[in-house]
């Protein structure tokens, strides 16, 4: 069943067509990436299914045309998780892990269940001790951590062991910053809300990480969609070299059955 | 699970209840001494005695024993109204600078300093020039908003793309649009009589010292509509602060956000503007006062600016009156004098961390 479905998307700014003609679905409960070379549009497309900016075309999100959802309803069946966050001002981390909750706090203060399971969320990220630390003073990378902790309580409304379905987690290369203990760390957890029904459609650089943990890979090249297929589609010698224009190997791991890259 | 839940030690272990306290007092003091201290001075109890005879009288209780007629003409006259309207005008000036500073995601956006008490200066002088009043006691603030509303947009339009405020930019553009302003001003300085001639000056320098209860009842309603409104923003207010479009996935409403802070902003300044002139640097100062005491959540910083917004401007109207006994000086070069260099300040320290 499609939770996302996406026809004839375009989107150009000035006299640059950035996206032309896309046309997709997103499988409910899947991990999907998008994946493709530099400026082939791979944000941009991200930025038209979250509804940042409005393309030509159509967006549904479960069934829904996404210009008829209201912001608030929307708010809490899908999270978004940036590259990257500016922010100036001196806030806690424990404030800005709570303004995941905004979808939930009705009036004008959080709730004793919202610091709950903001704190509850810092220890999944491996930040329970930066509760009460200056946001700003965090390295980049702790800084993602934190945003990542922000989006988990937006998702999860009681528990983190609450059944997901129909609720969508949007990222875009957001464990580009993070080192590998924690960038599989993440998606450790977001295979775990996977099985709660989550589904995950993300904007990833690395291979290897979209090799693992990818169920469906969209390739875009050159503003348009190369194709849509399972992973296993995908990273394949051929296709890769089509994408990359550079030689792949393919080697299928004899352990994991996931499949490895060496390029050149 | 962790069953212990501390909550979010808001800064340095103390609690917004405490602030609020803390700055209320201020105001309080701000409002006693601006009561009893200037070239005529007053004593605490016949200042408190005037005030509550009105109430008294009701009562039949007579306390004119406590003060002389001359004390209690002053004080209704011309103590009461220029302390009544400084409240108003600080308190707008200062919320006005703390949700500008959230709007614009940066803590330097005062509307001083980025052309919007100009814009609003420059409407309402033209149109006491070109066409007198048309509105009756609400000309002048209504000019000066649809003024200030003006220069906001411009502003926000001009440095803002995709959501991402360029600092310089902002700054540039409101130099600019303040610039064009003061000249706009300045024409019609020439095209003024003398009895326009002197509201001009006023206007320039921004001071209290015409505070009549018209003017104060001319502005309540404007004032009153965005003290309620504004801090309803608050939480949204917050989200802006991580993002526009990560405040819209939060389920806030972006644009909705934008355009309300915006004409509300523009509301007080054109409030406090019409009734005082262009007085510079509170809207910076103070919120960022707050900011540096409570932390930068809205729920805080807005209510904050607005107590002590109306305190800071009671003790710089009151220098303003007393440090050139018998004349006095217009508050705006007081709030100049000690607000510029709070700004170069600002700037050095942010050239270290990057942070506020």
């Amino acid at each position: 069943m499609s939770i996302l479905k996406a026809t004839n998307l375009n989107y150009s700014v000035g006299s640059s067509q950035l996206i032309k003609n896309v046309s997709f679905e997103v499988e409910e409960g899947s991990i999907f990436s998008i994946i493709g070379p530099n400026g082939a549009g791979k944000s941009t497309l991200l930025s038209l299914l979250t509804g940042d900016a409005k393309a030509e075309g159509i967006v549904e999100i479960a069934h829904q045309d996404i210009n008829d959802w209201e912001s608030k309803e929307l708010a809490l069946k899908r999270a978004v998780l940036p590259q990257s966050v500016s922010l100036n001002f001196s806030f806690k981390v424990a404030e800005v892990v709570l303004m995941g909750r905004s979808p939930y706090v009705n009036g004008l203060a959080e709730g004793p269940h919202d610091y709950e399971i903001s704190r509850e969320a810092l220890k999944i990220v491996d930040l329970e001790a930066y509760w009460d630390r200056d946001y700003t003073s965090l390295s980049g990378g702790e800084k993602q951590r934190v945003q990542f902790a922000r989006v988990l309580v937006q998702l999860c409304k009681d528990s983190f062991e609450e059944s997901l379905a129909g609720k969508i987690l949007f990222l875009d290369e957001a464990v580009a910053n993070l080192d590998p203990t924690h960038q599989h760390q993440v998606f450790i957890i977001l295979k775990r809300l996977q099985t709660q029904g989550l589904t995950v459609i993300n904007v990833l650089h690395d291979l290897h990480l979209t090799a693992q943990y990818s169920d469906h890979v969209l390739v875009m090249k050159n503003a348009q969609m190369l194709t849509c297929d399972t992973m296993q589609k995908v990273m394949t010698p051929e296709r890769l070299e089509e994408i990359y224009e550079i030689p792949f190997r393919v080697i299928d791991d004899p352990e994991t059955d996931w499949p490895l890259l060496i390029t050149g | 699970m962790s069953t212990e839940v501390k909550p979010v030690s808001k800064s340095h272990g103390l609690n917004y209840g405490i602030y609020l306290g803390f700055f209320s007092l201020l105001l309080a003091l701000s409002i006693l001494a601006s009561l009893t201290i200037g070239a005529f001075a007053m004593s605490p109890l016949s200042v408190l005695a005037i005030l509550v005879s009105p109430l008294a009288s009701l009562l039949s209780i007579d306390l004119s024993a406590y003060y002389t007629t001359v004390e209690e003409t002053v004080f209704w006259n011309i103590r009461f109204p220029r302390v009544v309207l400084g409240i108003l005008v600080g308190l707008s000036l200062a919320v006005a600078g703390a949700a500008m500073q959230g709007l614009f995601r940066n803590p330097l956006a005062d509307p001083g300093l980025i052309g919007v008490s100009q814009g609003a200066a420059f409407a309402a002088i033209a149109v006491i020039v070109l066409s007198g009043n048309f509105l009756g006691i609400f000309t002048l603030p209504v000019s000066a908003f649809v003024g200030g509303v003006t220069t906001t947009l411009l502003v926000y339009k001009l440095s803002t793309r995709n959501g991402k405020t360029s600092i310089p930019t902002m700054l540039l553009a409101g130099i600019a649009i303040g610039t064009i302003a003061g000249g706009g001003i300045g024409i019609l300085t020439y095209m003024a009589d003398d009895g326009q001639l002197r509201t001009l000056t006023f206007w320039t320098m921004g001071s209290l010292a015409s505070a009549t209860w018209e003017a104060i009842f001319s502005i309540i309603p404007l004032v009153l509509i965005a003290v309620i409104a504004l801090p309803m923003h608050a939480r949204s207010l917050n989200a802006f602060l991580i993002g526009e479009n990560i405040s819209g996935h939060l389920g806030f409403d972006p644009d909705k956000t934008k355009i309300q802070v915006i004409m509300l902003s523009a509301l007080l300044v054109g409030a406090a503007v019409s009734a005082a002139g262009i007085i510079g640097f509170v809207g910076l100062v103070v919120p960022h006062l707050v900011r540096l005491l409570a932390g930068p959540d809205h729920r805080i910083v807005l209510p904050g600016s607005m107590i002590l917004g109306s305190a800071v401007i009671l003790f710089a109207d009151l220098i303003a009156r007393i440090i050139v006994i018998p004349a006095e000086l217009p508050i705006g070069i007081i709030m100049s004098i000690t607000g510029g260099p709070f700004f170069l300040w600002l700037l050095m320290n942010r050239m270290g961390r990057n942070t506020f």
